[in-house]
């Protein structure tokens, strides 16, 4: 408790400085949004972008050619019902709902991915889980993300969690798998949304990631 | 005529070899579509993608800092009523929509990147065309896309072509920019798409490019 008031009393402070260095941010999230923080495993993390316009990407996010299948291109929507976001609205999402405890990003890889390099403040829930998890499996999941029980046993989610989904990229099918086994067993739909671009589109636009385990990759 | 006759039976005679040759494809575009045929500037072009697995994008499409402002990411939207597309959709689009002659890519940029490379059948209404443009440019414009102008005056677009339009990738905003002026003299919303990844987006899928000069950039 006290960790959490030391943190919101420095992210205040800091905030007031921001405005005045916002003009000298070169490379902004979005026009509005020279950079946020989140807090992640505890910790307070500032995500911005890099800043060298010389900057490359070369990592393995820059293979064009997965063999599809199975790892094929994936259409604009996962679903119907649920919304596909993209970096701007992942900016928008951090700011308001997960700092507003409203929101939680998930990432749906398995947890050696997670481990390695992630998007700051994402919780890991691969996508195995869900996939092929059971209806008390769900019901561990969903409580954790606010679902509650009622006296009658039927599950209330109006204090549920809005979730923004997103695993390797657009060839990866993670995601749709772990929203799929949400939505089986009664996610509400319009309370998640789909980062299709994953974490190769952050990657991409130079956005902060975390770093947790030192991993030859 | 004789060119698209002889370029229309040589489609139809491939064709029908396409079903044999499917299941060698290690990187299909979609599980059901391994590659698909378009027409650009009067030939016959394959678009696939690059089948070596381990091949990188080692070009400018892989910097991760352009300054923003000007060159920001752009939200999933570019206008409440303009569908957002991406590669499937896209491909989609061409084998139905764009080779029966119902619909055109329409490449956004100047002329010298479109002249540079494009995606193939793509034509190039670069976007100053239509944000300065007067309400004659757009008559013009429109015309060549199968707007009708009928006896009163008045344009008809039921025979208006739809339209996927793409830019740079998701920071750039001249896809914006040509879209906004289409609507604003008029041209129906729910024929335009708004291919958000564009051309970065394009390469990083290994998808085929055609490069009409050969340019320094």
């Amino acid at each position: 408790m006290k960790q959490v008031i030391a943190v919101m009393a420095s992210v205040m402070l800091i905030g007031s400085s921001l405005q005045a260095q916002n003009d000298d941010v070169l490379v902004k999230i979005t026009p509005d949004i020279p950079y946020l923080y989140v807090t992640h495993m505890g910790q307070k993390v500032k995500i911005g972008r890099i800043q060298d316009t010389t900057n490359r990407l070369t990592d393995d996010y820059t293979k064009t050619s997965r063999a599809c299948p199975p790892f094929c291109i994936h259409p604009t929507k996962v679903n119907d019902k649920v919304k596909t976001i993209a970096e701007v609205e992942m900016a928008h999402f951090l700011k308001k709902k997960v700092n507003s405890g409203k929101g939680v990003v998930i990432d749906a890889r398995l947890k050696s991915w997670y481990e390695l390099e992630t998007i700051p403040s994402a919780v890991n829930i691969p996508y195995t889980v869900m996939d092929s998890g059971t209806k008390k499996t769900a019901e561990k999941v969903f409580r954790l993300l606010g679902m509650q029980i009622r006296k009658d046993g039927s599950w209330d989610f109006s204090k549920a969690k809005e979730l923004a989904v997103f695993d390797n990229g657009v060839w990866c099918d993670q995601s749709r798998r772990l929203i799929d086994g949400l939505l089986k067993y009664g996610y509400p739909a319009q309370k998640i949304v789909y980062y299709r671009d994953g974490f190769q589109g952050w990657k991409l636009l130079g956005l902060t990631t975390v770093v947790q385990k030192e991993n030859v990759k």
